[in-house]
């Protein structure tokens, strides 16, 4: 059996990684230059409780099972994560009392949470904003880097046979039989399933086959990056919702960083762009809850999540056709359940197909290993294997160009300046890339053999340095 | 473990002038720290001329004034490590060094910090709209385009008229990009007269007065900017938008100082400069750590930088000659019009012949006095034809106008003729 998976953001890359550990042949097909460059990119990298969906609905099932899945995919696949616990803070009396409901809620779905008076919550949050009146703590909630995860799936996946297709623009569809034709770019390929794992480009993936019976309707989220040269807490703060708003989160990120943000604005495919309004909201709306310093923010930028009308995660064969599977309007919490996603996904596929696992599955995976933070000892070590380590190109960051190098070359290749910024984090810092870029360029055309002319910023045509004649 | 009476972070114009004085005051042991390959900072890709008029007695290009201090600093009796960044700096005195042969660990006396600043950005002042490729810092862009030899862009716009965002607008007209204007929040530009004189009007390049990007767009790569007028106070006006289709957008927003170097090391810092508080030693709130140059407050002329780095070299000899912890400091602040003053404390009885302080207004001001008062009594005062935030101020004070035990000291501009 061949299976080809649409898409490589979270969702699809668990899915991989997954599929990867069957006795099948496993796929993953990326349009883009880099893997995980859209809604994964961008957004909360909150690996929620699970408290919060309504139950009984998959969001509900799967937020929980997520939840419960990523210490160890963490551990295993080493990948930051930060397990530090979630807010969910009330400031008036009636907010206090209605997070009771929230508590009833958490209890069906099966969460433990628990309910922290005003002086608990300034205790654990001692910068919280002291009109607080209480708070559902949710311990099981933490934060990760949504990059890192897809990468280690995918990572992994291939260790344990799988193959990625990058920069491959699918042009064409075709049902053959029991069997899919798909026309790429980059060559064809007859799969006996595919996968649409193509967030917020489902609808429009699927036709090309035949009319949707979903519709994405697009949200836009907004955000903004805060230095990670100060502290404001370890705690994801989430503001209770009130009758007119969601209100914005503060999100202590594994880099050390702060998201502040986001909202929630209904938009249009392909509308990436931050709007004065909506940036000016998240911000009051954060700094509701908690004084983020102004002077602090490095970045803003925005989000799509692939919601659907159903509010419920679509995962599911086509009604006509089980050689297709939808797995789509995984918006919040997509990255919290992806591998439980993956899970449910395996568990539809062996009800209709004969599939055996794996034997000698690889379950490990080792990330590139970062200078930043290392005593001395280890960095000479590091340096003894590869000098490059001791040649910082990041200087906000302190990033090598050891972990550049490797990052260009791993098996997930990063050959993009921002490939390579989401990967190894060089110009994610406070200068934004000013001083490193340059230098990444080359290193770059160096390490690809490539002419510099040649380097892209991200997509096709996004080629930095311009000859003299274009 | 190497032991140094001094260690200076950073080779640019502030760590070269600094090492260069602190070997002419006889500090003995010194150590020159850059990151990049060679000595220069910044200065490297300043290609335009205008550098070392007061160092120098001519007027140099960057590199030209940056080779100058290298050949000096390279005939001086002194380690120099190029290719190298300070990971940790320890209250013990010592200091985690990084480069290919190694991590390792040196100790020393006294330290300055010389390590420059960074520009802002267009993440920092959330310019609304898309994320595309081509929109760059002022100096990132000069870095690419006079370092590097690389063409970025055919028609551009720069936002921001300080000295680097003029002087590039300038720099891309040269290298034959289309240049349609430069926008400035403000209603004055932020940049020195001769640079709005040499860069923006003698290219015919449009300043916008009183104008910001309102939005960016373009998905993978820059497409187009819109324009927008702000009103008094800094309002958009609605109505007033225009749109530039460019593929080059460059910000020349302000610059910060490298300050995460002193957060990290809990060290007190100016809500006003970004820098550290400095007392006329040059002295941070950690008595071993000095600082000069960019990284305290930004600068516009390099001959500012090396006078006040020649200053932080003479405190770093003072206080290895003797310390005294207990010494009484008076506070040194700016008032009508005057944003800051640089040293913000001094102890009279420590200086030798006289003060330099250094200064930046908040608005513009003509013909017009820059005066001292100590205490409340007037002390000195120096006449200037204008003032401009664009352009910082120092004003020299002999120790015999001022007393041991001065506990303030407030330096303001007073407008008209004043006796």
């Amino acid at each position: 059996m061949k299976v080809a998976i649409a898409g490589a953001g979270v969702v699809g890359a668990a899915i991989f990684n997954k599929l990867s550990q069957l006795d099948i042949e496993v796929i993953i097909i990326e349009k883009n230059t880099s893997i995980a460059s859209e809604t994964t990119m961008a957004n909360s990298a909150i690996i929620h409780s699970g408290y919060d969906p309504k139950p009984g609905t998959l969001k509900a099932k799967l937020n929980r099972q997520g939840n419960l899945m990523y210490p160890t995919i963490c551990k295993n696949l080493d990948i930051k994560y930060n397990q530090s616990g979630s807010l969910t803070l009330a400031f008036s009396d009636e907010q206090f009392r209605e997070l009771d409901k929230l508590i009833e809620k958490a209890k069906i779905n099966n969460v433990s949470v628990k309910k922290l008076s005003k002086a608990d919550v300034l205790t654990m949050v001692p910068k919280i904003n002291p009109e607080v009146k209480g708070a559902l703590f949710a311990p099981t909630a933490g934060v990760t880097y949504p990059f890192e995860v897809a990468t280690a799936f995918i990572e992994n996946g291939i260790d344990n046979g799988g193959l990625l297709y990058l920069d491959t623009h699918i042009m064409n569809i075709q049902e053959m039989g029991k069997k899919f034709a798909i026309e790429t770019d980059k060559g064809n390929f007859l799969v006996d399933l595919v996968i649409n794992a193509t967030g917020v480009n489902a609808s429009i993936f699927k036709s090309m086959w035949k009319k949707p019976d979903f519709n994405i309707t697009p949200a836009k989220g907004e955000y903004f990056v805060i230095d990670n040269d100060i502290e404001i807490t370890d705690k994801v703060l989430f503001p209770m919702p009130d009758k007119e708003t969601k209100g914005a989160l503060l999100i202590p990120m594994v880099s050390g960083n702060y998201l502040v943000g986001p909202n929630r604005v209904k938009t249009t495919l392909g509308d990436k762009a931050t709007t004065q309004s909506g940036l000016d909201y998240v911000w009051a709306s954060v700094n509701k809850i908690i004084e983020v310093p102004r002077r602090s923010i490095i970045r803003s930028f925005t989000g799509l999540r692939a919601s659907t009308e159903c509010g419920d995660f679509i995962i599911k064969f086509d009604d006509e056709n089980k050689h297709w599977m939808d797995v789509v309007g995984i918006d919040s919490p997509g990255l919290a359940s992806a591998p439980a996603i993956a899970e449910y996904v395996a568990q539809l596929m062996k009800k209709e197909f004969a599939i055996a696992t794996k034997k000698n599955i690889i379950k490990t995976r080792q990330g590139i290993v970062p200078i930043k933070g290392k005593p001395v000892d280890e960095i000479n070590t590091l340096i003894k294997k590869d000098p490059r380590y001791g040649n910082i190109i990041c200087k906000c960051e302190e990033v090598s160009e050891a972990e550049i190098v490797q990052a260009i070359h791993s098996s997930v290749p990063a050959t993009t300046v921002k490939a390579i910024k989401n990967r190894v984090r060089p110009g994610m810092g406070r200068c934004q890339g000013g001083f490193c870029q340059p230098k990444i360029i080359e290193i770059i055309a160096r390490e690809l053999n490539i002419p510099i002319y040649d380097v892209l910023d991200s997509n096709r045509g996004t080629n930095i340095v311009k000859r003299g004649d274009e | 473990m190497t032991n140094y009476d001094l260690i200076i972070i950073g080779g640019g114009p502030a760590g070269m002038a600094a090492a260069t004085e602190a070997k002419a005051v006889g500090i003995k042991k010194i150590l020159l720290i850059e990151q990049e390959k060679m000595l220069g900072g910044i200065l490297r890709q300043c290609i335009h001329n205008g550098f070392g008029i007061k160092t120098f007695n001519e007027e140099l290009t960057g590199p030209a004034f940056a080779q100058e201090y290298i050949n000096i600093v390279s005939e001086l009796d002194m380690d120099i490590l190029t290719k190298t960044t300070v990971l940790n700096i320890s209250d013990n005195r010592v200091l985690t060094l990084l480069n290919t042969d190694g991590a390792k660990q040196v100790k020393t006396k006294a330290l300055i910090i010389a390590n420059g600043c960074r520009e802002r950005t267009r993440g920092a002042i959330s310019t609304p709209g898309t994320r595309p490729a081509n929109v760059y810092t002022a100096g990132h862009a000069q870095y690419l385009i006079n370092t590097l030899g690389y063409k970025i862009g055919k028609r551009a716009f720069v936002l921001g008229s300080g000295d680097i965002g003029l002087i590039m607008a300038r720099r891309l007209a040269w290298e034959g990009v289309e240049v349609l204007g430069i926008a400035e929040l403000m209603p004055y530009s932020a940049g020195l007269k001769r640079n709005i004189v040499q860069c923006a009007d003698d290219f015919n390049i449009p300043l916008y007065l009183s104008h910001t990007v309102k939005e960016i767009y373009g998905n993978d790569n820059l497409e187009r900017i819109t324009l927008v007028q702000v009103d008094e106070n800094l309002k958009e006006i609605p109505g007033t938008e225009k749109d530039f289709e460019v593929d080059l957008l460059l910000y020349s927003v302000g610059l910060i100082p490298n300050n995460t170097i002193f957060k990290k090391l809990g060290i007190e810092l100016s809500d006003i400069t970004n820098g550290p508080i400095v007392n006329e030693l040059m002295q941070t709130s950690k008595e071993w750590i000095f600082t000069c140059g960019n990284t305290l407050h930004v600068h516009d002329i390099v001959d500012m930088v090396v006078d006040e780095s020649k200053n932080a070299a003479h405190g770093v000899a003072k206080y290895l000659r003797h310390s005294d912890k207990n010494i009484q400091r008076a506070k040194v602040s700016g008032a009508n019009g005057i944003r800051y003053v640089v040293p913000q404390k001094v102890a009279i009885s420590e200086i030798d012949n006289n003060i330099e302080f250094f200064m930046r207004s908040g608005k513009v001001f003509g013909n017009c006095h820059i005066v001292v008062t100590a205490d409340g009594h007037k002390i000195a005062q120096f006449k200037r034809s204008f003032i401009l935030p664009a352009e910082m101020e120092k004003v020299t004070i002999p120790k015999l106008l001022l007393i041991d035990d001065i506990k303030e000291i407030v330096i303001e501009v007073v407008e008209g003729e004043h006796e």
